[in-house]
């Protein structure tokens, strides 16, 4: 079964449960009097998704205004981009909507961003409402869960969303059928290349195609000396 | 974001020196002595020292404090610069205790803790359980906040409140204001106001720009203490932060409210005051280690030696405090503050027990203008055993995680999980084991090594309050010994309900609780003997021979 390695990364405003939620995924458990994450903290899981497993890599972020700079250094690269905020806080819901206006600008093109509301328990006191969170996600096209990491309500959920909305590399071959052959050997020829890019995005089937597209236009010419030209093809494309 | 490592040779001074000087004999003497050189002590690295030499008080009289420089103890000043015999303590001994007694009887007074100072105890370790935001909410017009033993307050040259130990910094403003309005109408005549004394309160002022620091205590620890204990904070709040960024940050907006970028750390500030409160290793200045046999310590250290990286500069094994191993870059020395500002870091939460957590971290002693990035992970869940690689890069995440994975598997594969698991479970000895009848407890440190080590606390010290009567009774005899004015080497005092010896030479520090039971002479010869069994089990009670990637 082929294995894939997808990295995630939580963002969102401090104590609404960005690490409850990756422990009750990672480990099923939970802990009401967590302690606030340090710098970041670092934990993976394997899922098996229809036909392939999926290694999450997931880097759960510390809120705290003092690690806020660090961000990029976690989202530059991710696959998908959990934000979390609480629906007892409506606070926490205008910081999500810097970190969606912060991934636009910065992060990568391709990024899946899942919206997480958490502590869906607390509904007594509740202060973003269902549906001004779901408009807002759909309008950015985000996955939009209420989530409680406490009664383990829609954690699984959220992350085979993400499984789902990744675009997978082999069930939906671009146009032309021997692409996968063509990527292969353009791994096995510049793995330097391939490094960079992985780093800079995950290959959506638009830029599978264009990387492709230049790999057969200019066989003659490409070399590894040029692995930026490969980095930045999925941007402009974009 | 990248630290850059300064390749500190600035430590070269009279105090600040390694190695013995040439010359000195090389060999370990099998009994100690009191003319014992600097290096040849029991519990002295054999290849050199894994901290950067420190003295006691040394930034409380760096000259950054401006006029204290003055004030630096003019050590050995009246005394013989070399004892070399048991009668020449003896006799000094005796000397000593009719100099003191004068000071005896407010001393017997100031150690007996009245009736008032036990109910504050009870009061203060039921608060300190309580969580932060009870702490937040605690009303700081009614008397229980006004009876706490030692409040502390952060607060920047603006007078904005940054840290409170207790209430919320809001509620507490005006204080504050106060507070800078006595620094500041001080400097005004270029005085710099340090400490208040009255009503059994002592006051204590921190100033480094652009924090203003201040502790109220009614403890029995002298003023240099509670300073220094300010100082833990000021560079807790750098580790942090950075120097450069704290200054940055005020050069910029004057009245920046700090408590911002500090949100989510008043716990980790509220540990380190706790922490000090009842571990030894801040008042000695040195680390302990956890003991086991010398075999077993070195076999782990090769292991963490050989899982090593290119941006790796600290390998440092902990188990509750208490080193296991410390593996580090050639030429690079840690300090002894920022290993207890890891050791705090560490111990403050809980979130390091899951996952791998990655983190920037300042050493402030160490180069205060970057940030180090921490891995920090336990090794096994039920294990108490953590594992911190400090490294220079913030992208070598995964390659320092490797190390980790090596670390482990070499571990694994040697079958010393199982070796270090059973010496997890004996983290302390017992006093017995030394067969002195009257001893009670002891601190032994090693100048030269930056390393101490004291038995399990034992009955009659078995309630919270006694054992924090027992460290307090130790910071008294350190107190007096590292006196600016009138420093003392040996000192012998009978208390009402136990001994207690001090004695301080260039190499080391001892001090020792007897039971009441026992003579002044006995115990006094008791103190060799002592030396002779630390000498004895120092390979498993130090780190002898600390090894470098």
């Amino acid at each position: 079964m082929a294995l894939r390695e997808l990295k995630v990364c939580l963002l969102g405003d401090t104590g609404v449960g960005k690490s409850s939620i990756v422990w009750r995924f990672v480990e099923d458990s939970f802990d009401p009097n967590i302690n606030p994450t340090i710098g970041a903290s670092f934990m993976t899981k394997t899922v098996q998704y229809q036909n392939e497993l999926h290694k999450f890599l997931i880097w759960d972020t510390a809120g705290q205004e003092r690690f806020r700079a660090l961000a990029p250094m976690y989202y530059r690269g991710s696959a998908a981009a959990i934000i979390v905020y609480d629906i007892t806080k409506e606070e926490t819901f205008s910081t999500l909507k810097n970190w969606v206006k912060e991934l636009r600008q910065h992060g990568p093109p391709n990024i899946v961003v899942a919206i997480a509301g958490n502590k869906c328990d607390l509904n007594d006191v509740r202060e973003v409402m269902e549906k001004d969170a779901k408009d807002y996600a759909d309008s950015i096209h985000a996955i939009f869960v209420e989530t409680s990491a406490k009664n383990a309500i829609n954690i699984n959920e959220l992350f085979i969303e993400i499984s789902r909305r990744i675009p997978s590399t082999d069930t939906n071959p671009p146009s032309s059928g021997s692409a996968p052959n063509l990527l292969c050997d353009i791994l096995k020829h510049f793995t330097l290349s391939w490094a960079k890019f992985e780093l800079c995005a995950v290959p959506t089937d638009c830029a599978l195609q264009t990387i492709l597209k230049v790999y057969v236009e200019s066989s003659t010419c490409f070399t590894e000396a040029e692995p930026i030209l490969v980095c930045d093809i999925p941007r402009m494309h974009v | 974001m990248a630290a850059d490592i300064h390749k500190k040779k600035g430590w070269e001074g009279p105090n600040g020196s390694l190695v013995p000087a040439d010359g000195q004999p090389t060999e370990r003497s099998e009994s100690p002595t009191p003319g014992l050189a600097q290096g040849m002590e029991p519990g002295a690295g054999q290849e050199g020292a894994m901290f950067v030499h420190t003295r006691s008080y040394e930034d409380l009289t760096s000259p950054e404090d401006g006029d204290v420089a003055s004030r630096s103890p003019e050590k050995g000043r009246g005394y013989q610069a070399d004892q070399t015999s048991m009668e020449q303590i003896s006799k000094d001994f005796s000397e000593l205790s009719t100099q003191l007694m004068g000071m005896a009887l407010d001393l017997e007074e100031e150690m007996r803790p009245s009736q008032e100072d036990k109910m504050d105890l009870s009061l203060q370790t039921a608060r300190r359980d309580s969580a932060r935001s009870e702490k937040e909410d605690e009303d700081v017009t009614m008397e229980a906040w006004r009876m706490h033993q030692k409040h502390v307050f952060v607060l920047s040259e603006a007078g904005k409140p940054v840290y409170s130990r207790y209430g919320s910094e809001e509620a507490l403003s005006s204080t504050m204001g106060v507070m800078m309005g006595l620094v500041s109408f001080l400097e005004v005549e270029k005085n710099a106001i340090r400490s208040i004394h009255a009503d059994g309160y002592k006051v204590v002022f921190v100033r480094r720009s652009p924090l203003v620091l201040v502790a109220m205590a009614r403890t029995r620890q002298s003023e240099q203490e509670i300073a220094h204990e300010l100082l833990y904070i000021y560079y807790q709040i750098l580790s942090l932060l950075t120097w450069t960024q704290l200054n940055h940050i005020f050069q910029q907006k004057q009245n920046y409210d700090l408590r911002r970028l500090l949100a989510g750390s008043e716990r980790i500030t509220d540990n380190l005051l706790d922490l000090m409160a009842r571990d030894p290793s801040f008042l000695m200045g040195a680390a302990r280690c956890l003991p086991m046999a010398a075999g077993l310590r070195d076999a782990v250290s090769t292991c963490l030696q050989q899982a090593k990286a290119k941006s790796l500069v600290f390998s440092i094994l902990l188990s509750r405090n208490q080193l296991v191993s410390l593996v580090r870059r050639k030429d690079q020395f840690l300090h002894p503050i920022d290993l207890h500002l890891l050791f705090n870091l560490i111990s403050s939460s809980s979130s390091f027990r899951e996952g791998e957590a990655w983190t920037p971290i300042c050493l402030p002693k160490f180069n205060s203008s970057g940030f180090f990035h921490a891995h920090i992970s336990y090794l096994e869940q039920d294990m108490d055993l953590c594992l911190l690689l400090v490294s220079t890069d913030h992208e070598d995440f995964f390659t320092v995680s490797d190390c980790k994975r090596r670390f482990q598997e070499r571990l694994r594969k040697r079958g010393m999980s199982h070796a270090l698991q059973e010496a997890l479970r004996t983290p302390f000895y017992s006093v017995s084991q030394v067969g002195i009848p009257d001893l009670r407890h002891f601190i032994y440190k090693s100048k030269s090594s930056g390393l101490f080590t004291s038995p399990e606390i034992e009955a009659p010290y078995v309630s919270e309050e006694e054992k924090q009567r027992l460290l307090e009774l130790y910071q008294y005899l350190h107190s007096r010994a590292h006196n600016s004015s009138r420093p003392l080497k040996n000192i012998y005092f009978t208390g009402p309900s136990e001994n207690l010896l001090a004695w301080v030479t260039s190499a080391f520090e001892l001090y020792v609780c007897y039971s009441l039971l026992g003579t002044k002479a006995a115990a006094v010869s008791a103190v060799n003997k002592l030396m002779k069994w630390i000498r004895r089990e120092e390979d498993r009670l130090f780190i002898l021979t600390p090894q470098t990637y």
